[in-house]
């Protein structure tokens, strides 16, 4: 993402009006090591994917953003939105990537992340507006540090939680272990609850049932823009 | 006993053929005491199996473009091998066993995902995406109709005292007596697109998109429900003799429950489940999951796989008498495969197949693609009664299909003996090609003795130690 120059912060993530400001300025900085290998001077890395956050409307500022593979979520980079809410990252290249931006409000999702493709080397993407603003979805049983017995078919467990009140495309519930390894995952639909019988459907838990002991439970919404939301997690145990 | 020459519309893979003369028996050989396969998966338990023999190799019987497009529909057989199906059309068809229509009953909804089920005095019950179950007579015209709450995507199936159970996309499962009137329906959480089984005491099991397996009492109260991790669309449970109901969940897992809520095993599969579980009587299950079939022992381990290149949706056809599985597949082709998991044969559809595979007479297997096209294969009616009494007193020897384009099937009244041959002579009297074979059945490639096709005409096959004879048009 950097090539080229200084590992400063400044460089790998800027906010769009930095942009223009950056290319003018990069000869001058004497941060920038000038790239002799190719006698065309010294090269800046160009913002060329930027975005803006709101919270119900209004700019979000100071907010975590990370740039991520979209294949592995791996983390590339990472900014904080300005005053206006907006970021921008630098030099992203050919691929599917998203962005995530976490929360920090009571009332936020915990987190936001968007996919976006980059078809060419030199393309500039703006993303649509991020609404980190939860709109009241929250979960709701079982609660928080609740103790319940290991379900099966025949008593499952029912998880429950509120929907935002701005349109979803769909709702799923996840349980993770104390390690986060992914155990199960609901299919996705709008819906505000949803039964588990306690039979894995991810990684090493496919085809096992949860053995008694301390799990993570989240719910994860869709949106039509194509961004997903996940709500806070809760911790549970199963007895 | 008479032969008779009928006329049918056929249709042989993308392309109509100029009518087609197929040569059929009246008579009262044809019928037997029960019906072949009176619902959706066979019996009221669901179980997919068959006593009858299945084709034994992939020689096309017939087709039939029965209307536009049958997805989940599958055929039911009568005792004289009728076959009943729907399509998109809003028709149900029903074709005699040498693939000629007998009649078409027109209703206000398509027929494209419910089977026809036949009733104790013939009635044939379907539903209909307009919401309503049809009654139709045996003639083919309309008995009675019930309107339920929303569009009937399952096939009805019967239990005792003629109780007509089906599902309905409005969440509901109902139970309709056969003069039409509501027994009682039960209201589950998500569309009810998953056929109801019957087990042996009577409970009605069926699957919802709430994710629960349900079991109702038979006067529709819940004895109990089990929950999976998806939904339960498309595939229908089935029971075994023994009181266990086998279901796939869109979860991926194929589950294995006592009628006393144990659970025997959840065999985790990695794919969606559509297709409906086959049982047999040792307690294996073939089921399709994603792009494969499935074969799972009966402690829920899985004893092998095999590989489509499309889903399976299509639920299994288990032949007991031969220990084959034939099963559709989304890649267009139709597969048949022994039950230790080797390929016994295939054959090119070049359409999507969700539908499941029902027997017909003799060892024919009928199965619908999605374009509408009714496909069969194996023998039929014209061959299976092998040697028989012509006029004059002499007896024939019978070859389907007839005509064909090239390879012939002969079965015979008895067992041919490894001496015996038959042979072919074309119309000058030359012999052409000299066939033997062990058992009832033979067959000619439609080549001479020299591996080369033979010209179009009409042959002899005669079996030289009997005397017996019968003629064979081959068109080219």
């Amino acid at each position: 993402m950097t090539a080229g120059c200084g590992s400063g912060s400044g460089w790998r993530a800027m906010t769009p009006r930095t942009i223009t400001a950056v290319v003018l300025a990069a000869g001058l900085l004497g941060g920038c090591e000038a790239d002799l290998h190719d006698d065309v001077g010294p090269r800046v890395p160009v913002p060329n994917v930027a975005g803006h956050v709101v919270r119900a409307g209004e700019a979000a500022e100071e907010l975590k953003v990370e740039l991520r593979r979209a294949a592995d979520a791996t983390v590339i980079d990472s900014t904080d939105t300005d005053d206006d809410g907006e970021f921008a990252f630098a030099d992203v290249g050919p691929g599917l990537w998203e962005v995530k931006v976490s929360g920090d409000e009571e009332g936020d999702f915990e987190a936001l992340t968007a996919e976006f493709t980059v078809a060419a080397p030199e393309s500039l993407m703006a993303l649509g507006a991020l609404d980190v603003w939860a709109y009241g979805a929250m979960p709701i049983e079982p609660e928080d540090g609740a103790r319940v017995a290991r379900p099966t078919l025949f008593a499952p467990l029912l998880l429950q939680w509120r929907l935002p009140s701005r349109a979803a495309d769909w709702a799923r519930a996840q349980v993770y272990d104390v390690a986060g390894e992914a155990v199960w995952f609901s299919d996705k639909r709008v819906s505000t609850e949803v039964t588990w019988n306690g039979l894995g459907s991810e990684g090493t838990y496919a085809g096992q049932f949860v053995p008694a002991g301390d799990y993570t439970w989240r719910v994860k919404v869709g949106f039509a823009d194509g961004s997903e939301a996940r709500l806070d997690r809760r911790q549970v145990r199963f007895e | 006993m008479l032969d008779i020459q009928l006329g049918c519309q056929c249709r042989v893979g993308r392309a109509w053929a100029a009518t087609l003369f197929v040569l059929a028996t009246a008579g009262s050989d044809m019928v037997s005491a029960t019906d072949i396969w009176p619902v959706f998966r066979g019996d009221a338990r669901h179980s997919g199996v068959t006593e009858r023999d299945a084709p034994y190799d992939s020689m096309l019987a017939w087709s039939y473009a029965t209307g536009d497009s049958v997805l989940y529909a599958s055929p039911a057989v009568a005792a004289d091998g009728t076959v009943y199906i729907g399509n998109l059309d809003k028709e149900l068809v029903a074709l005699a066993a040498v693939g000629m229509p007998r009649w078409v009953f027109v209703g206000e909804g398509n027929f494209r995902y419910s089977s026809p089920a036949i009733g104790q005095d013939g009635t044939i019950y379907v539903g209909g995406s307009d919401g309503v179950l049809y009654a139709v007579r045996p003639d083919g015209t309309r008995k009675w109709t019930f309107t339920a709450g929303g569009p009937i995507k399952t096939s009805p199936n019967i239990g005792p005292g003629e109780i007509i159970y089906f599902g309905a996309d409005d969440g509901c499962l109902y139970a309709v007596r056969s003069d039409s009137t509501l027994a009682w329906s039960y209201t589950t959480g998500g569309i009810v697109r998953s056929s109801p089984a019957i087990g042996p005491d009577g409970t009605i099991f069926f699957g919802s998109a709430d994710h629960y397996l349900y079991a109702l009492w038979p006067n529709g109260t819940l004895r109990w429900r089990a929950a999976t991790g998806g939904e339960i669309k498309y595939c229908s449970p089935a029971v075994s003799s023994d009181n266990v109901v086998y279901f796939g969940s869109y979860d991926g897992y194929l589950y294995a429950v006592t009628i006393n809520q144990q659970l025997v095993y959840a065999t985790y599969t990695g794919h969606v489940i559509r297709s409906s579980p086959a049982l047999t009587p040792d307690g294996r299950v073939f089921i399709g999951s994603g792009n494969w079939l499935l074969a799972v022992k009966a402690d829920g381990t899985i004893d092998w796989e095999y590989g489509t290149e499309g889903e399976v949706t299509s639920s299994p056809l288990y032949s007991t008498d031969d220990e084959v599985v034939c099963v559709g597949a989304q890649d267009g082709v139709f597969y048949c495969v022994h039950d230790d998991g080797v390929l016994d044969w295939t054959y090119t559809v070049g359409e999507p197949l969700r539908s499941s595979p029902a027997p017909g007479y003799g060892n024919m297997v009928h199965v619908a693609d999605v374009t509408g096209v009714l496909w069969s294969f194996g023998i039929g009616p014209s061959v299976d009664v092998g040697e028989r009494e012509i006029a004059g007193g002499t007896r024939g020897l019978m070859a389907y299909p007839n005509p064909s384009t090239g390879r012939v099937a002969l079965r015979l009244a008895d067992d041919l003996r490894a001496e015996e041959r038959i042979v072919v002579l074309d119309a000058a009297g030359r012999c052409v090609a000299v066939l033997s074979g062990r058992g009832r059945d033979v067959r000619w490639d439609g080549r001479d003795r020299g591996g080369v096709q033979v010209a179009a005409g009409s042959y002899l096959f005669q079996r030289v130690a009997t005397g017996c004879s019968g003629r064979v048009l081959i068109l080219r």
